[in-house]
């Protein structure tokens, strides 16, 4: 300890702070002040476009779900009186029948064959990125065309399907006057219209796995199926996920497919949630009914996205390749 | 006929110029063999065509006697460890590693006793329930070892294992992998762009370049016994000090009796002779350089020369340190190597 007097130097050491001037510091707080501030004033205008737009239709929904108002006359307090009548209405259990067939088959249809279309198309061919063009078209028609060519070609008189069937020596099918058949016939064509959507995603989340998986899968004796079921499938989980979500979601939303093609029949046979929700608010001006609706509808989506996050998220892998 | 062999081999893409052509190799069996050479000299692409991940477009390759063509990589009684691991990352490490038993169905008693004593051998027990991105680049390179000592191939197929790791772990798996080829018994076929690792570890040394073999041998030969000025100037670090015959003047050939066809010269680093010009050494020719830089490594240290000759290398094992500025560099008649005009050696 030879240098007990550098030490003693260095205990004395005070850095020197010298006394601000008055405007310094007040300038000095505004710019934290600003700095503080930037990043809520660069959210505001999505924040505020989500409160015009978002936020206040659901409050204002789930008000007027306790009101009964035909949108001229006075409005009067119901409470639960429309969740009342909404149980007890037979045609509700039917139109939420329709919604979770519609959204189920849909879904899982659309889904598997994606899949199975993903794995074929992509293999990186001229062939291929043709086809995946072609499949992705009818995700780009706007449905009304969608709906009107389907309609036609499903007519059971006059359409090219029946048509079909007939030369094939079949007799025909009513398929958007079945009430039995419409609808299946609803659910092939939301199908057709989505799948290439969920194929060009699929394709693109394959792409994203290492090639060196599949080599050294094969130099594992790994064969196709099982590489799919342990390579393929949890590589692309996350992505799998997300878009079946999403198809949910958008399933329990159909609507204009509904409007344009059958108008809910025949006999209510294909007429979902969203679409009753129109009938009861904009045909038949019950708003607070349609309202009461509205507030199940998002519980509905909310429940089924949160089963569906706690049974799979789970499994899901994230995290990237190693 | 045991081991590994290629016979004229060739290797297009499309309908490109072959970047593989004719090529002829045996590896013998039980070999630590190392396929060394710069990026693009086509020694990855020789590797996988050994593993069946791409196919030759001429020629014949031959695992122990049998002919490879139409053979699937799983049977052809290798494994292979990828430079990126390769492991798959959503399976835990047991998962990895008993993989490919489980897809040729081996009874689960015995997959389970190989897979564990894999596991000790490679010091991963601890980890054995974790996923491959909970890992460090070392354990997963461990993990990649193990699910291919699980398989008990015959050949191992390696493709810069190595280069993902830090030094300090590299030198440390580089006396592994020394270890395991001695305990294993079994063929190491190991692909790299880095001398010293070929050096250190094979017992069997392929330097190629540009898709050919500029030469093969035992690292020691390789070492001191280079065929061309490309073989001298790949091997060792710093590499070989290489002096253009012409440089020294003209009729050096003949006044220096150096062999005839002489076109340059080389010498090792460490057979540079550093003098101050005074009382030089019985056969040493020497020339006037400045040391530019030294790199003074503990036990040894590395001295760079300009000199009107071009660039020379020092490395000195022991004594003094050499101070900056200018000296006379050369080396003993004894040790120098001569190349002709297209770069092979002269003996």
């Amino acid at each position: 300890m030879g240098n007990r007097e550098m030490e003693k130097a260095m205990d004395a050491y005070v850095p020197l702070e010298l006394p601000m001037p008055k405007a310094v510091a007040i300038q000095k707080l505004l710019r934290r002040a600003a700095r503080a501030a930037t990043p809520y004033i660069m959210v505001a205008p999505a924040i505020l476009t989500l409160c015009v737009f978002v936020v206040y239709p659901i409050l204002y929904m789930v008000w007027l779900s306790a009101y009964r108002w035909d949108m001229i006359g006075p409005m009067v307090y119901v409470g639960f009186g429309n969740f009342a009548e909404l149980f007890s209405n037979p045609d509700f259990y039917l139109v939420m029948g329709n919604t979770f067939k519609f959204m189920f088959l849909t879904v899982s249809v659309s889904i598997v064959l994606a899949l199975l279309l993903a794995v074929y198309l992509k293999a990186n061919t001229r062939v291929n990125a043709l086809l995946r063009s072609f499949i992705f078209v009818p995700y780009v028609i706007s449905m009304v065309s969608v709906a009107f060519i389907w309609a036609w070609l499903m007519n059971s008189e006059y359409g090219l399907l029946n048509f079909m069937l007939g030369k094939a020596g079949m007799s025909g099918v009513r398929w958007l006057e079945d009430a039995g058949v419409a609808m299946y016939s609803m659910i092939i064509v939301a199908v057709w219209k989505g799948l290439g959507y969920n194929v060009i995603i699929l394709v693109s989340a394959m792409h994203a796995i290492p090639n060196q998986l599949y080599e050294a899968a094969a130099l594992d004796n790994t064969r196709p199926l099982r590489a799919f079921f342990r390579i393929t499938l949890p590589m692309i989980s996350p992505t799998l996920f997300f878009l079946t979500l999403m198809n949910i979601i958008a399933a329990f939303k159909v609507f204009d497919q509904v409007a344009l093609m059958t108008g809910g029949g025949p006999v209510n046979a294909t007429n979902t949630l969203v679409f009753d929700i129109y009938q009861f608010g904009f045909k038949f001006y019950q708003l607070g009914y349609a309202s009461a609706q509205g507030v199940l509808l998002m519980l509905l989506i909310a429940v089924c996205t949160a089963a569906y996050f706690g049974a799979l998220s789970r499994r899901v892998h994230y995290g990237g390749g190693a | 006929m045991t081991g590994i062999e290629l016979r004229g081999v060739e290797k297009a893409y499309g309908g490109n110029q072959p970047v593989i052509e004719n090529l002829d190799l045996q590896i013998e069996e039980g070999s630590f063999t190392v396929l060394l050479g710069p990026s693009g000299c086509g020694k990855s692409t020789i590797l996988r065509m050994i593993a069946g991940l791409e196919k030759e477009t001429a020629g014949e390759i031959f695992i122990n006697g049998e002919d490879m063509r139409g053979t699937s990589p799983g049977a052809r009684g290798i494994a292979m460890v990828f430079q990126n691991y390769a492991l798959y990352p959503t399976m835990t490490v047991k998962e990895n590693i008993e993989f490919g038993l489980k897809n040729i169905k081996v009874p689960k008693a015995e997959r389970e006793a190989r897979v564990d004593e894999v596991v000790r051998m490679v010091g991963l027990t601890e980890y054995i329930n974790r996923k491959p991105q909970y890992l460090s680049g070392g354990q997963r390179q461990r993990v990649a070892l193990a699910r291919a000592i699980v398989k008990k191939p015959r050949v191992f197929l390696m493709d810069e294992p190595l280069s993902n790791l830090d030094a300090k772990l590299r030198a440390q798996i580089r006396t592994d992998l020394i270890e395991l080829h001695r305990k294993l018994g079994a063929t190491f076929v190991y692909v790299t762009h880095d001398q010293v690792e070929a050096m250190s570890m094979g017992t069997d040394i392929v330097l190629l370049e540009g898709g050919k073999i500029r030469q093969q041998g035992t690292p020691q030969s390789i070492y001191s016994a280079p065929r061309n000025l490309f073989t001298a100037q790949f091997i060792g670090a710093p590499p070989m000090n290489v002096i253009k015959a012409e440089d020294l003047g003209p009729g050096a050939v003949s006044i220096y009796k150096l062999p005839r066809g002489t076109a340059s010269l080389g010498f090792r680093p460490e057979h540079t002779v550093i003098g101050d010009g005074t009382g030089v050494p019985k056969g040493v020719d020497l020339f006037r350089g400045e040391l530019v830089a030294r790199e003074i490594l503990g036990d040894h240290a590395i001295y760079k020369f300009k000199t009107d000759l071009g660039i020379v290398h020092a490395k000195v094992m022991s004594g003094s340190i050499v101070e900056y500025g200018e000296w006379f560099v050369g080396a003993e008649r004894k040790y120098l190597y001569c190349f002709d005009e297209k770069g092979d050696a002269i003996i």
